[in-house]
């Protein structure tokens, strides 16, 4: 498992594997290695090896729909890398704003997701409050939909999440009514108590688990900044 | 079951009410979706939702309520109280006369004092013991409930690490746990809190298993702990002198409430002679807690208790009713156990672990007009006749049809 990251970087982090999953799936095909996010001793977050590099405040300020400047340094480096990355992000940014079919939903949701297990795996409350749930597994999809992910816990890597094809039996499960409800609930627009009464979210299974899940994603929620356009 | 309403005053409420509805009877919660959110009225074993939908009710106010809902002997004492009020300056004689009652009713009681919720007191006789001890350490059983401070609430949210800095958790029916908890923190622990039998949500009840409680009462006694016994969810359902006497052992302190006032909000500790000068040095008040009308409702409840033999009855009724109900879902090939004492079931599917099963069929069970909780102990109202019990398991067998046919698709 990962090392402990400082608690006012973590939200940094938590938002670059957030783009960085939903790149996944989104575009399977991409070459991953060089948007793979990684985040600098001190300071910053990179996007591939050689790729774009901004700053903790940039990165930030980029993500709540600020004007920010990767370094330029390497920038210039490696011009065509750093364009083609930046092209990508940008694709994920939009998304938020612009999807509609279920290949985008289900990147979006795993994006939010990833949000999530990244507290599970290094915030210290968020980790207490899963020790216990390690055989435990979430699977989280759309009704009649194929956007069907599985939540897990990897003994080396921590959670973990992965398209859910197996269709096994699982400890709890949170299924949204539509692909629209799911988009909302990625974007922390859903309001979850409103969304369990009218049907919008189906609970099932071991409720606590699902009571966890959803009080972490919250915590993500107030802390994580979410992109916007 | 039509919702209309119910979803009309949620959404209400959304706006108004953070959660719209919060704690355990909140949606988010997970009962069956066709569950309703508000009620109208109740009375005897039925109740009706906002929608005019009318249920039999195995929740009794989860548990608030023992005798039926507006029981006549309750509400005329009620009646006659509100007519002099109910909040003084001053306490009023029905504090007296229901502290008398208690301590003439529960064996090891020497006094009593009074609060609204369980939660007030569970907390409050922690702090008793510690005074009486002067020690920190307070041991409980994993994945029970007493209430909802910092120390021992269900939830996430609102916690610092030092919370619980001091309770420390053994596994229900664990001698050993708990013994090595006590060593671990010898002369350190103040007291020992248990519920008088392991009714946990989400999870089957355990009894405590033979030489239990002796041994429990043993290690308290050795050690200078007080023995604490939440009897919030099972007074008056058990044993009319308190469940102590049900499983055959004496703490030194035990709260009451629920079923105390019978759905008047009011809550009681009592507890043993040597622990009276440490009750008076912890500081216990509340504006409305001397509130005579719940005070008289409690004397009323108390008094029917006795008369009418109210515990052993519920525990006859739930007997009957989950052995029909076993046997109702046997002969579908459901393996379905009612766990716990019968008084207060919690139902348990075989090979259910995740749950799912039992949500499954409680929300058939709901489309029959049964409101069975599928993660809580129920509890058997004393106002359900024979002809309601019937009634019930017949419309039990249509959900059992529903849920078994469910299955097989």
């Amino acid at each position: 498992m990962s090392d402990p990251i400082p608690g006012e970087r973590l939200k940094i982090w938590a938002a670059a594997q957030s783009i960085y999953r939903t790149m996944e799936f989104l575009f399977p095909d991409a070459p991953l290695e060089k948007i793979k996010p990684s985040l600098l001793a001190l300071d910053g977050i990179s996007f591939g090896a050689c790729g774009l590099l901004f700053s903790d405040c940039a990165f930030l300020r980029a993500l709540t729909g600020g004007f920010a400047l990767p370094d330029f340094k390497r920038f210039l480096c490696n011009p065509v890398h750093s364009v083609e990355c930046l092209r990508w992000l940008i694709r994920v940014k939009s998304l938020r704003v612009f999807c509609t079919g279920s290949k985008e939903i289900r990147a979006l949701l795993a994006g939010s997701i990833e949000a999530i297990l990244t507290y599970a795996n290094l915030h210290p409350y968020s980790k207490s409050l899963l020790s216990v749930d390690q055989h435990s597994t979430i699977r989280i999809g759309v009704v009649n939909s194929p956007v069907n992910l599985l939540v897990y816990f990897d003994p080396v890597w921590g959670w973990k999440l992965k398209q859910d094809s197996a269709n096994e039996p699982v400890t709890c499960s949170l299924e949204f009514k539509s692909d629209q409800v799911a988009r909302l609930a990625s974007c922390g627009q859903l309001d979850p108590w409103r969304a369990v009464a009218d049907g919008s979210l189906i609970i099932g299974g071991q409720v606590p688990l699902a009571e966890k899940f959803g009080y972490i994603s919250r915590i993500v929620q107030r802390e994580v900044p979410q992109p916007r356009r | 079951m039509i919702r209309k309403h119910s979803e009309e005053w949620f959404d209400r409420a959304c706006s108004v009410i953070p959660a719209g509805i919060y704690g355990h009877v909140s949606p988010g919660s997970s009962l069956p979706t066709n569950f309703p959110f508000y009620c109208q009225s109740a009375r005897g074993a039925r109740f009706v939702d906002v929608d005019g939908n009318e249920w039999m009710d195995f929740m009794c106010g989860f548990g608030a309520v023992l005798h039926g809902y507006l029981n006549p002997r309750i509400e005329d004492a009620v009646t006659q109280q509100k007519t002099k009020g109910a909040i003084f300056n001053q306490p009023s004689t029905q504090m007296v006369e229901l502290a008398e009652l208690l301590v003439e009713r529960v064996d090891f009681a020497d006094w009593a004092v009074f609060a609204k919720n369980g939660s007030d007191l569970t907390s409050w006789a922690l702090r008793v013991a510690r005074e009486k001890t002067g020690r920190e350490y307070v041991i409980k059983a994993r994945g029970s409930y007493h209430g909802v401070d910092s120390w021992c609430d269900p939830g996430l949210g609102g916690r610092i690490p030092s919370d619980r800095s001091h309770i420390l958790e053994f596994s229900w029916n664990d001698l050993d746990e708990l013994n090595s908890l006590i060593s671990e923190k010898l002369d350190q622990v103040a007291a020992i809190i248990l519920t008088p039998y392991h009714h946990a949500s989400f999870a089957q009840s355990e009894l405590p298993d033979p030489g239990f409680w002796t041994e429990v009462r043993n290690l308290a006694h050795r050690h200078g702990i007080a023995l604490i016994l939440d009897d919030v969810r099972c007074g008056g359902r058990l044993h009319l002198g308190g469940s102590h006497r049900y499983f055959g052992f004496s703490p030194d302190l035990a709260i009451y409430s629920k079923a105390l006032g019978n759905g008047y909000a009011i809550s009681a500790c009592v507890g043993s002679g040597e622990f009276r000068l440490p009750a008076a040095d912890v500081f216990l008040t509340g504006s409305c807690w001397n509130d005579a009308v719940a005070m008289s409702a409690a004397i009323e409840s108390l008094k029917i208790s006795a008369d009418d033999h109210v515990a052993e009855s519920v525990l006859e009724k739930g007997k009957q009713f989950c052995s029909q109900m076993e046997a109702l879902a046997r002969s579908r090939q459901i393996p379905l156990q009612m766990t716990g004492i019968p008084s207060m079931p919690y139902p348990w599917i075989e090979g259910d672990e995740n749950l799912y099963q039992i949500q499954a069929l409680c929300k058939c069970c709901a489309s029959q007009g049964l409101y069975f909780h599928p993660h809580h102990n129920w509890f058997i109202s004393n106002a359900m006749s024979e002809e309601d019990i019937a009634a019930s398991l017949k419309c039990a067998g249509v959900a059992f049809d529903q849920f078994a046919e469910s299955l097989e698709y």
